[in-house]
């Protein structure tokens, strides 16, 4: 039920910001029921998102992507800049599955990080500067996906 | 709407224009599958800035801009679901 | 000029920048790995600040919020893609080019 709601409630705003409140209501209703109907059916994953979770998530990655614009920003502008690139292997602390699919999607546009491997637990990164302490970013998106997803309060 | 958004709608289409042909130039394959994030992220901004140049904005090209990107997501998740399903799910395989 | 005028302006070329940085990384990193990390972080950057530039023209706030859609669904692609991108790239033999003098150190620091 709750999941119902929450669905619905999300597929009603993106209907309103599609037609940019200009209403349209019928037809939305009925793709509305359509797309629920749909969400519905498909098997529950045990990892639902959780709101507070989420905010954290959201600020912690724009503040990580602004930093990751950044540094390209500086590596490709400063003409004695130099990339030093490394490849780094971790092993996961997160179950396989949404979390990791997550964690290696948000590591592409955080500072220096892109996955080139994820296997299971195990994740293979390309770091762009190698004197950047990369692992210590990892596991705080790590902790913060882990708070997403409800797997630590 | 202030004039910017015409001249930063130049400035992106010429970016686009050098990336594209540093992308084509290779030298591997790999570089070439680069122009689909361009189309992506350089395209759609085009797009956005064309939409709001002149008062009120032309809110069908925002909505061309909407389709382009969501072909981009569908185009990433096709092209990533063919590369996991090339490789499968092991723990292990590349030394 | 009012004040969400002027940021709007600063938002717009301050987005152009992280795509002229992006271009510039594009030409100038050494491999296919590292021009991923130029398009995915300063090319979408960039276009989050033009996005949000624009969203401060929006006269409503579901077409300012259209604009943020539109950003958070090229991230999605970006992000997807590139890791779709930089796994062939892996699978066609594509050894990236590394640092020298940090190959061996796989903590992700040195001492550089």
């Amino acid at each position: 039920m709750r999941r119902a709601l929450a669905a619905g409630a999300l597929l009603a705003a993106l209907w309103w910001v599609l037609t940019e409140g200009a209403g349209g209501y019928g037809l939305g209703a009925l793709f509305i029921a359509l797309a629920l109907a749909w969400v519905l059916r498909q098997p529950r994953t045990g990892t639902a998102p959780r709101l507070r979770g989420a905010i954290g998530f959201a600020a912690f990655f724009l503040r990580q992507s602004l930093l990751g614009g950044l540094q390209v920003a500086r590596l490709a502008l400063v003409p004695a800049a130099r990339v030093r690139p490394q490849l780094l292997e971790l092993r996961l602390n997160l179950p396989p599955g949404p979390a990791t699919q997550l964690l290696a999607a948000a590591l592409n546009l955080m500072p220096g990080t892109l996955c080139v491997h994820l296997a299971g637990r195990r994740l293979v990164l390309h770091v762009l500067d190698a004197r950047m302490p990369v692992e210590p970013e990892v596991r705080a998106a790590e902790a913060q996906l882990a708070r997403l997803f409800g797997f630590t309060s | 709407m202030t004039g910017l958004e015409g001249a930063l709608a130049l400035f992106l289409l010429a970016n686009l224009a050098v990336a594209l042909v540093r992308a084509a130039r290779g030298p591997t394959a790999a570089d070439r599958m680069l122009a689909a994030l361009l189309f992506g992220s350089t395209g759609v901004g085009v797009l956005l800035l064309l939409a709001h140049v002149g008062t009120p904005p032309h809110m069908p090209i925002v909505d061309a801009a909407l389709v382009l990107a969501l072909l981009a997501a569908i185009t990433g998740v096709a092209f990533a679901l063919r590369a996991w399903s090339a490789e499968g799910e092991d723990d292990g395989g590349r030394s | 000029m009012g004040a969400a005028e002027g940021l709007s302006a600063l938002l717009l070329l301050l987005g152009a920048f992280f795509y002229l940085a992006g271009t510039v990384g594009l030409l100038r990193f050494p491999d296919v790995y590292a021009r991923l990390h130029a398009l995915t972080k300063a090319d979408n950057l960039g276009l989050g600040c033009v996005a949000a530039g624009l969203a401060l023209q929006a006269d409503s706030l579901a077409a300012a919020l259209k604009l943020v859609l539109i950003w958070l669904l090229v991230l999605a692609a970006s992000t997807v893609t590139a890791q779709a991108i930089a796994r062939r790239a892996q699978e066609l033999g594509v050894s990236p080019r590394l640092d020298a003098g940090s190959a061996h150190a796989v903590d992700g620091r040195d001492d550089a």
